[in-house]
């Protein structure tokens, strides 16, 4: 399997089928309207935040180009506050540190699930249940405060590195490992440990990723356990936070005579400067992920 | 693959491991265990009274311990307000299409994606179509209110296949507005939501496209007969999972796309607890007793899925 | 930019020592802190500045200057400033309080329990003797102000008690909307009520968009409109207006989205009182103002513009805007006629030079009196209830963490800013002679070294004139002066505004009806138990989508017909269905304790 994944697919047209060829358009428009469809908002932000304000305020609808002309102002405002800067590094810190972290309990806990147990179901079904009932914001709260991380960025770290869900996604995943690969490293004397990462993980590393991506997607995207547990530690406030705050202090300009409607292409311009890491490097995470992707097409 | 989910009659048979046994086999295991266990304890079952507050008149200063205990009456005030029987029908009919048109989607896309060969626009798709999840959902729904508008791009287009001209959120007719949340829900989450399907069939063997290639088979079977068997097991953990939470999703967007003309059909659960409990009175009590509802519900529908999933396709989470 | 280092510092030194951090999030007690010379106290804030002007609350300059410059009881008085993240205010003030972690001092505006409730739990102090023992200044504006002192009030086992401290403010604050319509458009298509003659009007001096003047009448006689009269006559003018431009998707008015609001507005020229619980002054009694005959006549008005096409046919439809700023993207477009808008839509500033919106001149309208619709008793009565500013601020409450000398010291502290020396430095920041003293980093950055502003005698005032540099509606500006702490006194008729004279007609005739509310005073409000409340949230849930949904299809001429007296009945007993007399019980027991 791994061979035929590395060596790629591209340009694996059903050779000299008009059927194929046909079927691929199909398939191509079907697709691009769906990324059509998808990049319309973000254009639509994009398009806004380099608007003129006053124009913008006065538009209506989707803003094809930028409104009564380019402009940067809205930047200018957003960056302006160095500790918006700062505030990347730290969501890259919570990111790395929620990611990693779950990459290891998730791994760990996926694999002790898929082996035959006697406590097997008994730890599955903890985990549905986890997924079904919470018991809230306070009680929530009084545990954290109570395990001394409020204050902290564990706080926000630890509590959101997993989630039941992954780990029965990689539980899933390690079932999926042929039993023959595992078992003949049994015979060869590995451990749980080595069994774990050098066999399993491996062949499963799709399913890792994926929940890895998910993982630090939701830590860059995150701003409530932050504004919960880390308030008035605005050193450890994340990009989203930051972004939060400037936002909502300027939902306000209206109330004011003259004005300044730069102030209303903030919360376009923040969209755009915290997605542009992202876009970035998710190209790179989608070629890790298409490494050992087979295409459904193989050449005939 | 075909193991990759508890089956049946591959259970060992007969002999009862004893405990001893089993401690001395997988004393290594439960130790690795340890840490996602401590995990859970710790944030999720630590915090787990919190659900008590469903049965008092929680005050947050009095605590836990100090509020008043009102046995049932959250419920009762929850189930016998008039908005009730219809936020209920509507929960359950976005969550149904959620269930049906909302979980596909992301699945039909991850297939066709994988089918088409062409890598470099691929990719391009596929980095375009995970654009929506870091837009907000306020403009997603701005934009969305604007398409769906007497002028707008989307009303343009029903009326070329003969739909009158209307802003259609603003339509109470059973079931536009279900559709639409819907389609909203599609628009903002296909492209995310394939990514581990995308994953899932790329772990797929390809010796086996191969072979069946081979023996002639199109992409189109090959998708049919081996891709769809292949990701079958995680479709239906998948939707298994979905479908324990789908009530508490229900209802994310309501309170950005709702107008009082389509109350009675946009109205859900989590927008009527909302204002029954935050309407100038923080009602903890009442809220936590509206989760806690949903989330009855949701493990008897889980429960329920994956018995039947176990008779019919011999699949099953647990 | 250049005062980052501080955060920057900050911010990189617990990354490093990130193992051995443990921060404490809450307010913790700050015992040790305060000796002999200081007293040392916590206060939570909802909300602070941005860092970009300066790192936390603390290095306000006000803050700084009241800290170095002033001793209480023989004390430095130092407030340490807690403020809760954007978005999360009311989650955090919960969470402070259902773990204990709660500061000396708490700003009430985003609380999740009434100064009720926290004082029956034992958690405040009962500030009844100590406010007139400690406050001098407080007491001699109360005494000037018996009305506001009325609300200050709880009612607890039928006593009355201070339990929080509140900001109160000389005058009422101006308020910053009201209803605004397009007199450039009166001038243009108009003419004159009683000789018919075409309106003549504009700028006298085209480069200066302060010369407008005209000649508009209206059938009332006077200049501006008054009553439901003038503005149907308005409205056919606007009708010719959006016809010759040929603007389809225009508007005449835009009445708020559901068609009604609570705080009364529009409603409150058709007899008085608002869409909801207010006290009828005929009476003295709550009423429901849903069902009763002013509503009828209100909805009649409204259905009868709907049906001539004035108002915006999609009134319902506004799911994304932001509270009452509705459709505000066609009002700047310069298609509609007739709005409630802002400051910011006074005068020319709605002009953008292009095709709808060049010349526009947008004046301020008063609440108008109906003299059309409903019976004797729905007309020809001054407007009495619609959202305005109120003398009455924010509470702020004392909590039991601190002792009871600690809290004389402090409301000494508190007092000063209630007297005219302290309202200006809170309310105005430093004048000349205390930036030269302060010498603060922020006003020397900021270019205001000299101070912000200058007093002059206008008619014998006293009055703040703020320098050039000054803008007062700036983000920059409340953070010179000490906007976030809300108890402390305003000297809002001593501030010269700097506005215009469209801003100042605007503002004029928006507040032409006073101080005068009918709704729900916070006295009675006060005085509703927590299980009363939450049985009035119980039934409001149900009840207002009903409300929503019926008043806008009515409008609409869609659901019971306003006009039929068997209609409009059934649409009261559906009204009474949901229980809604059971919350003017409530609200009349409780204003009965208060009376």
């Amino acid at each position: 399997m791994a061979k035929v994944a590395k060596k790629g697919h591209e340009g694996m047209v059903e050779n000299g089928s008009i059927g194929g060829q046909t079927a691929n358009v199909v398939l191509g428009l079907l697709l691009a309207l769906v990324a059509f469809c998808s990049l319309v908002p973000m254009w639509h932000v994009l398009m806004s935040s380099l608007s003129n304000g006053r124009a913008l305020f006065a538009s209506e609808g989707l803003v094809l180009f930028p409104k009564g002309g380019f402009n940067l102002e809205g930047y200018k405002l957003v960056l302006k506050d160095a500790g918006i800067l700062l505030s990347y590094g730290v969501t890259v810190f919570y990111v790395a540190g929620t990611a990693g972290l779950g990459l290891v309990l998730n791994v760990t806990g996926g694999y002790v699930l898929s082996q035959s147990s006697k406590l097997k179901p008994l730890f599955l079904g903890i985990l549905i249940f986890a997924t079904m009932f919470n018991g809230g914001l306070i009680p929530t709260y009084m545990v954290i405060r109570s395990l001394g991380m409020v204050g902290t960025p564990w706080a926000v770290i630890i509590p959101g590195c997993t989630n039941a869900i992954y780990v029965i996604m990689m539980m899933n995943a390690f079932l999926q490992v042929p039993q023959a690969t595992v078992e003949a490293a049994r015979i060869d004397g590995a451990g749980h440990i080595s069994l774990m990462f050098r066999v399993m993980l491996p062949q499963a590393r799709g399913f890792a990723m994926v929940t890895m991506i998910n993982t630090a997607l939701a830590a860059w995207n995150a701003w409530f356990e932050a504004s919960i547990y880390v308030p008035r530690n605005k050193e450890w406030w994340p990009l989203q936070l930051y972004i939060r705050d400037l936002t909502s202090r300027n939902q306000d300009f209206l109330n004011y005579a003259n004005p300044d409607y730069n102030r209303y292409l903030i919360q376009f311009a923040v969209i755009v400067v915290a997605t542009l890491p992202v876009i970035v490097l998710l190209p790179f995470f989608i070629r890790k992920l298409e490494e050992n992707m087979v295409v459904g097409a193989v050449k005939g | 693959m075909a193991k990759s989910m508890k089956r049946k009659k591959n259970l060992p048979a007969g002999k009862k491991v004893t405990w001893k046994e089993d401690f001395r086999k997988n004393g290594v295991l439960y130790l690795l265990f340890l840490p996602v266990l401590l995990w859970e304890l710790l944030f999720h079952y630590l915090p787990l009274p919190g659900i008590l507050m469903a049965f008092q008149d929680y005050s947050v200063n009095k605590g836990l311990f100090g509020s008043k205990w009102v046995g049932l009456g959250n419920f009762v005030d929850l189930f016998t307000g008039t908005g009730f029987p219809l936020a209920f029908r509507n929960t359950l009919a976005m969550a149904l299409l959620s269930l049906t048109f909302g979980f596909f989607a992301p699945i039909l896309f991850a297939l066709v994606l994988t089918t088409y060969p062409h890598k470099k626009s691929r990719r391009g798709f596929q980095l375009a179509s995970y654009m929506p999840n870091f837009v907000s959902a306020v403009v997603m729904c701005a934009l969305a209110t604007e398409f769906l508008s007497e002028k707008g791009a989307v009303t343009q287009l029903l009326s070329l296949l003969g739909a009158e001209k209307q802003n259609w959120l603003a339509n109470p007719n059973i079931p536009v507005f279900w559709i639409i949340y819907t389609m909203i829900g599609i628009w903002q989450g296909i492209g995310w939501g394939s990514i581990i399907y995308v994953a899932s069939i790329s772990n797929i063997s390809g010796e086996l496209h191969e072979a069946a290639a081979i023996d002639g088979a199109n992409r189109f079977r090959r998708v049919w007969h081996i891709t769809i068997p292949g990701i079958l097991p995680l479709v239906i953990m998948m939707w298994t999972m979905h479908i324990g939470m789908v009530f508490k999703m229900v209802g994310t967007n309501v309170l950005l796309l709702y107008m009082p003309q389509t109350y009675d059909v946009a109205d859900v659960l989590s927008t009527y607890t909302y204002r029954m409990s935050f309407g100038g009175s923080n009602n903890y009590g009442l809220s936590t007793a509206s989760g806690l509802f949903q989330s009855v519900m949701g493990l008897i529908l889980l429960l329920t899925s994956n018995r039947l999933n176990k008779k019919a396709t011999n699949y099953s989470l647990f | 930019m250049k005062n980052h280092k501080g955060i920057l510092g900050k911010a990189l030194l617990p990354m490093a020592l990130v193992g051995t951090m443990l921060l404490s999030s809450g307010c913790g007690s700050q015992e040790g802190s305060s000796d002999a010379d200081t007293l040392h106290v916590t206060c939570w804030l909802p909300r602070g500045e941005d860092t970009s002007f300066y790192d936390t609350y603390n290095d306000n300059p006000i803050v700084k200057y009241l800290r170095e410059n002033y001793t209480f009881d023989g004390k430095k008085v130092e407030v340490e400033y807690f403020v809760a993240p954007p978005g999360s205010e009311s989650d955090d003030f919960a969470n402070l309080l259902g773990t204990g972690d709660y500061c000396d001092i708490m700003d009430m505006s985003k609380a999740t329990s009434s100064a009720m409730e926290l004082y029956q739990e034992d958690i405040i102090w009962d500030l009844t003797e100590l406010i007139p023992a400690n406050m001098p200044n407080l007491m001699a504006y109360l005494e000037a102000n018996p009305d506001v002192e009325q609300d200050m009030y709880n009612i607890v086992d039928g006593e009355k008690k201070l339990l929080a401290l509140y900001g109160v403010s000389d005058k009422a604050p101006l308020i910053f909307e009201g209803y605004c319509y397009r007199r450039d458009w009166i001038v243009k298509y108009g003419a004159n009520p009683q000789t018919g003659a075409a309106f003549t009007g504009g700028y006298e001096d085209p480069a200066d968009t302060l010369s407008w003047e005209d000649d508009v009448v209206f059938p009332s006689g006077g200049d501006e409109p008054i009553y439901i009269s003038d503005w149907e006559w308005m409205f056919e003018i606007f009708q010719r207006a959006l016809e010759d431009q040929g603007i389809e998707d225009g508007y005449c008015f835009a009445p708020f989205f559901w068609g009604y609001q609570k705080t009364g507005d529009f409603y409150t020229g058709f007899g008085g009182g608002c869409p909801d619980w207010y006290i009828d002054p005929n009476t003295d009694k709550v009423v429901n103002g849903t069902v009763n005959d002013n509503m009828r006549a209100y909805l009649q008005c409204l259905n009868t513009w709907y049906n001539k096409g004035w108002l915006d046919k999609a009134f319902g439809e506004h799911t994304g805007d932001m509270f009452f700023a509705v459709d505000s993207a066609k009002v700047f477009q310069g298609k509609v006629g007739a709005w409630q808008g802002r400051i910011s839509t006074v005068g020319a500033q709605i002009d953008a030079g292009d095709e709808f919106t060049k010349g526009a001149m947008v004046f301020g309208a008063r609440q108008p009196i109906n003299d059309v619709y409903g019976k004797a008793e729905q007309q020809g009565k001054e407007p009495d209830t619609f959202y305005q500013f109120e003398k009455l601020g924010i509470a702020t409450v004392l909590t039991k963490k601190l002792t009871e000398e600690e809290v004389a010291t402090y409301l000494k502290y508190a007092d000063f800013l209630y007297s005219e020396e302290g309202a200006l430095l809170s309310g105005s920041g430093f004048n000349e002679e205390q930036a030269a003293k302060a010498q603060d980093a922020f006003y020397e950055r900021t270019g205001h070294s000299a101070g912000l502003y200058e007093m002059e005698d206008r008619n014998g005032v006293q009055t703040v004139v703020y320098r050039d540099n000054v803008d007062s509606s700036s983000n920059e500006f409340t953070a010179l002066i000490l906007n976030r702490v809300s108890h402390r006194l305003g000297l809002v008729s001593r501030i010269d505004t700097g506005y215009d004279r469209y801003l100042t007609q605007a503002v004029e005739a928006w507040g032409t009806y006073g101080e005068r509310n009918t709704s729900i005073p916070v006295s009675v409000n006060n005085a509703v138990s927590a299980e009363d409340r939450a049985e009035i949230s119980k039934i409001m849930a149900n009840l207002e989508p009903f409300l929503q949904k019926s008043v806008a299809a009515m409008i609409k001429g869609e659901g019971y017909d306003v006009w039929d007296d068997g209609e409009w009945d059934s649409y009261v007993k559906t009204v009474q269905k949901y229980q809604a007399e059971k919350v003017t019980e409530i609200y009349n027991a409780a204003y009965e304790t208060v009376k």
